[in-house]
């Protein structure tokens, strides 16, 4: 087990157990590898929480500071209150998923939660003269000026979105600082946060969209926002069944209050620990960052290990002991692919958490979740692959930071085909499950789970909340792991890894867009892409071609030629264009492009040999093609395949019949 | 005294070896019933994909996207020879049950033709003592699934969901199965060779076992051998011949050793014939009275 005391930071204050005030003073220390702010930093974040086991719930003060980074005064601020997304069966996330999320229910007695503002007061100090955190000597209360807002529908029961209208505006360039008090209860386990008792009575806790959070205000220019509108505007959402989240970079400094046996894991590192009348208090700070997750429990093992300057940490169950080393490698095998393929990995932490249920297999900055199975044997890797499709989430939202509400594809999508690479490289055929007979790598899992589910349907490019649970999937994760993987084949590796090099430069610490993506592509690849962008991203075109014939005709006369025409189809309405391989009878090949236009092509030859076979994409670039199987057709029927399928069934079917018969 | 666990293999091996047209019997007719369903298959293939070009590429690069896509255009009639199995697997386990009595009796006997003799006059018995054993076998089941699950609900979490389901449960079903098919055995050879009544043929399997001990052994010992003879086609397939001729190889392969399986059956059951008479000889008061053929007959 390892313990941080005291080492890092800035002086942060105590304030817990009875009355007890107690000053700790740690020296200053970055929480990136880098010494200057790598973000724009436009909010700050302290917070002292305490969790109540008894009663799952978390008390907490807050102080946020908030940069106006317009050129007009701001009179407004509007916060998430993602947690009153379980508040009752009335919030727009629960009416949307019927309180079902990705497997799991929400049911049970104790399966609400939600978040009360009890306080908002405008601290009138600097930030710092601004004194403990609730306790500013001069304020202005702002409680009663808080107004639940509904930005993406009528439904005035959500109250997951907050307006708080300010009494004098914010400068340009100037700060406001509010104090917060709040109080969130913890929901069971469900959609990603909760509570969980175990079997052995112990209770874990996973907390995330737990405290009250900015949303970003776009400035003219940033994203979607007009360069010429006369001002910026907030962009808030309310949470929806699929949606996930957008936040400003920033600055957190976070004082986690839990029973002394606690193990706690959150985002950043810690930088102070102190124990007091059974009671344990960590403070962890994180920078350049836009979220503050963490976790905590009585029943789970840490572990620690180290890549380069990342210091790994394991919070796992008990029963998953066994795995410990599955975990790191996994996050080592992430660590080295995304820093060989993107780009550093700036922060000098890292949290794996094996959570519970419905809060595994999610990602917040610098802590992921997890998740495995007792006995998970070697062959069957949902712990590597959920390990590193969540750390690609450091990058892919962690540090490109699109809205998930808006361009799901962008952090979902990428993720995926990055994950889908890193798997099938490094594990190689089988990467997801590996057992005689049935080697499934997880490109094949992409491509099976958009080509073969409806794939006329859901556009990458979407607001997540407008998709239906099935589009969402499909759209935000396995199509555009398979457009991305086709824009690979069809530009190139090495023009692909420089597009994801000068994304990743370029956006870091920022908040791209679709547009922004393609505007890099178009860079690289030296051509405008808008005939692959437009049907593939904005639209929902499907690509299928198909060789329909192949019609030899003999010569009529001594030392004449064959007479030889395979007609190509273009079956649905993507186009791609196209290699088509064609292999004659006596072992030639010819390759021939086709711009993959038409609806129907011939191909015409004229040759002393008769075609054997023809391909249409033999070299499989176009990953989006729905059907495969009819891109290629022989002359002769191929019978071998059968044959051994026939064989295999026989002798199944005999020792089924052996089986059946109780060993006969 | 040698051995009763070892002569009685070694009778059994004697038993298998000198008898080929009772293992060639018992052979052919698993294989048949297996190619009535395969046959089919071959020709969906054929005609679905054996253009597609692909099937090179399936041999030695498993491809699960062309496999569905494959299943896409036979699904359908996939399904309606794998519905075939509905009629199929309960005519095969009617044909073990008549087979077993014919077994029995042919192996006592000598030759091979006592063999439908047996069919002939143990059958309907064999058949009743087996639906009685159906029942219990039933029974069996659903006490170990309603045990297994109340443990499940108990010991629960993933730890104790995992050794209820994937141990606990398969463990109890296949012991349970595998005794009934014990007592179920003796029955039939109380049934041949004792000419028992099949109530009392019940009775006899049910407790044969328990009196003597070496029965267990010999049940374990082929229950084992058949069952590694059964697993090593699937070592055998899953190597991927990729050419015609390798296909064809690797089959005759796998053919070998399901005959060598069928001989395992033969084997099997001379050797509980041996044993069961050997221990009926040593106690000839167990004569069940009245029976029409009453007396050790050895081949």
């Amino acid at each position: 087990m390892h313990k941080v005391h005291g080492a890092g930071v800035r002086a942060f204050k105590i304030a817990f157990g009875l009355g007890l005030v107690c000053f700790v003073s740690i020296p200053a220390a970055a929480q990136t590898i880098h010494d200057s702010p790598l973000s724009e930093r436009r909010v700050a974040y302290e917070m002292e929480v305490t969790l109540d086991p008894s009663t799952r719930s978390i008390e907490g003060r807050q102080r946020v500071t908030w940069r106006n980074p317009d050129s007009v005064p701001v009179g407004e601020l509007q916060f998430h209150l993602y947690l009153n997304a379980f508040r009752d069966s009335t919030s727009t996330f629960m009416k949307e998923s019927g309180g079902r999320h990705r497997g799991f229910s929400a049911d049970g007695e104790e399966r609400w939660g939600g978040i009360d503002i009890n306080r908002m007061q405008i601290v009138r100090n600097t930030p710092g003269d601004a004194g403990p955190l609730g306790a500013a000597p001069e304020s202005i209360d702002l409680t009663d000026a808080i107004t639940f807002i509904h930005p993406d529908d009528d439904n005035t029961q959500d109250r997951t979105v907050v307006s708080v209208q300010l009494p004098e505006p914010v400068a340009p360039g100037a700060e406001i600082t509010l104090d917060i008090d709040f109080t969130s209860r913890m929901p069971q386990i469900f959609a990603r946060t909760g509570w969980e008792r175990k079997d052995n009575d112990s209770l874990f806790f996973m907390v995330a969209q737990w405290f009250p959070k900015l949303g970003v205000y776009e400035v003219p220019g940033q994203r979607y926002v007009p360069a010429d509108a006369p001002a910026g505007q907030w962009n808030t959402h309310q949470f929806h069944a699929n949606s996930e989240f957008y936040a400003d970079f920033g600055t957190y400094e976070v004082s986690l209050t839990a029973p002394e046996h606690y193990r706690i894991g959150a985002t950043g590192k810690q930088v102070g620990e102190v124990i007091l009348n059974g009671q344990k208090q960590v403070t962890y700070r994180a920078d350049d960052v836009h979220d503050f997750a963490w976790t905590a429990s009585g029943d789970l093992l840490e572990f620690t290990d180290q890549w380069r300057h990342v210091a790994i940490k394991l919070l796992i169950q008990p029963e998953h002991r066994a795995q410990v080393q599955r975990h790191f490698d996994a996050a080592k095998v992430a660590l080295d692919y995304y820093d060989q393929w993107l780009g550093e990995y700036p922060y000098d932490t890292l949290t794996l958490v094996d959570g519970i249920g419905g809060s595994n297999g999610m990602e917040y900055p610098t802590l992921i979740t997890c998740g495995t199975f007792y006995m998970l044997p070697e062959w069957a890797r949902p712990l590597e692959l959920v390990t590193i499709h969540e750390f690609g989430h450091q990058y892919f939202y962690g540090l490109l930071a699109s809205n998930e509400f808006e361009e799901s594809w962008m952090d979902e999508g990428m993720n995926s085909y990055i994950e889908m690479r890193i798997m099938d490289t490094h594990y190689g055929r089988g990467s997801v499950m590996d057992i005689p007979g049935i080697e499934l790598s997880d490109g094949e899992v992409q491509r099976m789970s958009y080509l073969k589910n409806n794939p006329s349907s859901g556009p990458m490019f979407a607001k997540t909340w407008e998709m239906s649970s099935s589009d969402y999937g499909k759209a935000s994760y396995a199509k555009p792991a398979v457009v991305l993987a086709t824009l690979e084949r069809y530009l190139g590796w090495d023009a692909m890894q420089r597009i994801l090099h000068t994304y990743y430069e370029r956006w870091r610490f920022k908040h791209p867009t679709t547009r922004d993506f393609i505007a890099i592509v178009e860079e690289v690849a030296g051509q405008p892409m808008t005939w692959f962008f437009d049907p593939y991203v904005y639209g929902t075109a499907v690509v299928d071609y198909a060789v329909d014939a192949i019609v030899n005709t003999p010569p009529t006369e001594d030392g004449g030629r064959y007479q030889s025409v395979a007609t190509l189809l273009r079956k649905d309405n993507g186009v791609f264009p196209q290699v088509v391989r064609v292999r004659f009878a006596d072992g030639s090949v010819e390759d021939v492009a086709w711009d993959g236009q038409g609806a129907k092509h011939e191909l015409s030859f004229n040759r002393d040999t008769p075609i054997a076979e023809v391909f249409i994409d033999p070299d499989h670039i176009v990953w989006l093609d729905v059907d495969r199987l009819n891109n290629r057709r022989l002359v002769e029927p191929e019978t071998t395949y059968a044959r051994r399928q026939q064989f295999n069934a026989t002798v199944w079917l005999q020792q089924l019949f052996y089986l059946f018969g109780g060993l006969f | 005294m040698s051995n009763p666990v070892s002569t009685s293999i070694r009778a059994g091996l004697d038993d298998a070896r000198r008898r080929p047209t009772l293992v060639l019997l018992v052979y052919a007719v698993n294989l048949v019933s297996a190619l009535l369903l395969s046959f089919p298959l071959y020709q969906l293939l054929v005609d679905s994909i054996g253009q597609s070009g692909f099937g090179d590429q399936k041999l030695l690069d498993f491809d699960i996207l062309l496999w569905q896509e494959a299943l896409v255009q036979i699904g359908p009639s996939l399904d309606a020879v794998a519905l075939q199995l509905l009629w199929l697997i309960p005519l095969y386990m009617a044909w073990r049950v008549v087979a077993g009595v014919g077994l029995v009796y042919a192996l006592q006997q000598g030759g091979t033709w006592p063999f439908w003799r047996g069919v002939g006059r143990y059958a309907p018995r064999g058949i009743l003592l087996a639906l009685i054993w159906l029942l219990i076998r039933i029974l069996i089941g659903s006490v170990v699934v309603v045990a297994s699950s109340a443990l499940a609900a108990a010991w629960s979490g993933e730890v104790g969901t995992f050794w209820t389901f994937f141990v606990i449960r398969p463990t109890l079903l296949i012991t349970g199965m595998a005794m009934v098919d014990l007592f179920e055995r003796y029955g039939r050879l109380a049934l041949v060779v004792r000419h028992e009544r099949t109530l009392s043929a019940f009775a006899t399997g049910a407790v044969w076992p328990f009196r003597h001990g070496s029965a267990s052994v010999l049940y374990l010992f082929w229950f084992f051998v058949a069952l590694a003879i059964l697993a090593v086609p699937t070592l055998i397939g899953a190597q991927g011949a990729s050419s015609a001729a390798g296909v064809w190889v690797a089959f005759l392969l796998q053919q070998g050793l399901l005959l060598v399986r069928a001989a395992v059956t033969v084997a099997w059951a001379g050797s509980e014939v041996a044993l069961f008479e050997r221990v009926w000889m040593a106690a000839p008061s167990a004569v069940v009275a009245g029976a029409p053929e009453a007396g050790p007959a050895i081949a």
